[in-house]
């Protein structure tokens, strides 16, 4: 359950958080029920800016994907199986569409894609 | 006399081997990018320091040894004995910001930061692993010290009118005091004092920073996971033998009107024991448990605190909400200064040898 944030990289350090998070709940490694560090905790033993981790949380509330408590708590909701309503399939429809539109662009074929796609898919659960 | 020179055996040893103590990632107080821990200058430097220190430290024993055959008394052994003790510190301290300097400069010369990538890493399964003693284990002799007080009270027409307060090395009580309403509780008070101290340690040593490193991950998270399991059993072993021995002299003495009892002694070189002892096993536990930087993939780091750090010893940290901090030379924790618990920490520890100094 490593996070490992590079601030040489083109992605901000609040987004590559949110998204190491994600893919941790896509993995099953952190679980509906979960608590995550406080805020204060997490930034503290990262190094790095309280509100750039606030900002994360906040991103990842927004989602959906936690719900933050009083006291500082932030609990994983996420990652349950339930059933999805259509408007949520319709947000990811919409996320997707503009990164498969690219690949396209870009000269990707659709075989490759759907194996991409399953090669993916595979190392979540 | 084996008493002095066992604790110059201790210091003399602790000192010399100090910098092979510290996490790999600082050398004399100075955060080293993970790619340069094996520079030879490095290594260098820690051998000069060791050797120096070491063999300074073995030139005043063997002074020692040898005043032992001449006609000296041995209140003035003791005395030279400290002045000896407390040079080789000096030393080992001058020669301690001598090489952070040292370091300091060629990090800046050949330029190390430039050459490394600096990464932020964690691991969030970090905090359900750490054993850290929960802060209600240092409760209990709060409890225990407020009952002696309270049970004082009830007490206290029975306590004689001159008590003693103090003891020489044989046992024999060299000093007394009037009973009054405070009087009877200043031991208490001390110890309560100390146990609240404690108390706050703990709970920052809870929540004190994680320190990992980018490439040797799992090793270092290891060490700190021992650093803080020990440390904080240390920690509590030493509460716990203090107070029993300080419970028991103030039972024993102003209550059961005994001022002489055969066991002041004993129970105080137990006492010593155990904090000296268990500071051995910390350090050799925490040795155990160093990580190793033996094949390093790329030239990732983790973050650089040394803007934070004063001469590698003083930390003062707006940023970083924890109490405490591990130290960055040797072993141990220390207080973050922009913390304002901190000067509460600071005051009570202090406060003891101020009181023996002015009172």
């Amino acid at each position: 359950m490593n996070i490992h944030l590079d601030p040489s990289s083109e992605l901000q350090l609040y987004k590559q958080l949110a998204n190491q998070l994600i893919e941790l709940i896509a993995k099953g490694k952190l679980k509906n029920g979960d608590t995550l560090p406080s805020v204060r905790s997490m930034a503290t033993d990262l190094g790095i800016n309280v509100s750039t981790v606030s900002k994360s949380y906040h991103e990842l509330e927004e989602k959906g994907l936690i719900e933050l408590k009083p006291k500082a708590k932030a609990i994983i909701i996420g990652g349950q199986k339930k059933e999805l309503e259509e408007t949520e399939v319709e947000k990811v429809e919409n996320a997707l569409k503009p990164i498969l539109a690219e690949a396209i662009a870009r000269g990707l074929e659709k075989d490759q894609m759907t194996s991409l796609f399953h090669r993916i898919l595979k190392q979540w659960k | 006399m084996l008493f002095i020179l066992s604790i110059f055996i201790f210091v003399g040893v602790l000192e010399t081997v100090t910098p092979y103590l510290a996490r790999k990632t600082t050398v004399f107080g100075v955060s080293i990018p993970e790619p340069y821990v094996q520079h030879q200058q490095l290594l260098i430097f820690k051998k000069h320091y060791s050797m120096m220190v070491g063999s300074i430290a073995v030139a005043c024993f063997i002074g020692q040894i040898l005043l032992l055959f001449t006609s000296i008394q041995d209140e003035q052994f003791v005395l030279l004995s400290f002045v000896l003790l407390y040079v080789v510190l000096l030393i080992a301290a001058g020669l301690y910001m001598f090489y952070h300097i040292k370091t300091k400069k060629l990090k800046k010369q050949e330029n190390w930061e430039a050459h490394v990538k600096t990464v932020y890493v964690m691991d969030l399964s970090f905090r359900d692993r750490d054993e850290v003693l929960s802060p209600t284990f240092f409760v209990l002799p709060i409890i225990i010290t407020l009952a002696l007080i309270t049970f004082t009270y009830m007490n206290y027409n029975a306590i004689p009118d001159v008590f003693a307060t103090h003891w020489n090395a044989a046992g024999e009580v060299d000093g007394r005091t009037e009973k009054t309403w405070l009087a009877v509780i200043v031991m208490p008070l001390i110890l309560l004092g100390i146990q609240i101290s404690f108390f706050i340690i703990s709970i920052g040593m809870k929540s004190a920073k994680i320190q990992l490193s980018a490439q040797a991950k799992e090793a270092s998270a290891n060490r700190e996971l021992n650093q803080r399991k020990y440390g904080s059993w240390y920690l509590a072993a030493i509460n716990y033998s203090m107070t029993f021995v300080l419970v028991v002299l103030h039972y024993t003495t102003v209550i059961l009107k005994n001022q002489t009892a055969p066991y002041f002694f004993p129970l105080f070189i137990v006492f010593m024991f155990v904090s000296l002892g268990g500071l051995i096993l910390l350090i050799w536990k925490l040795s155990n448990s160093n990580e190793r930087f033996d094949d390093l993939q790329t030239n990732e780091t983790a973050a650089d605190d040394d803007r934070y750090w004063k001469w590698g010893i003083v930390y003062i940290n707006k940023n970083d909400p924890s109490l405490l901090v591990q130290k960055k030379y040797g072993v141990g924790w220390t207080v973050n200064l922009a913390n304002k618990w901190s000067y509460i920490i600071l005051l009570v520890i202090f406060l003891p040898i101020l009181l023996v100094i002015f009172i």
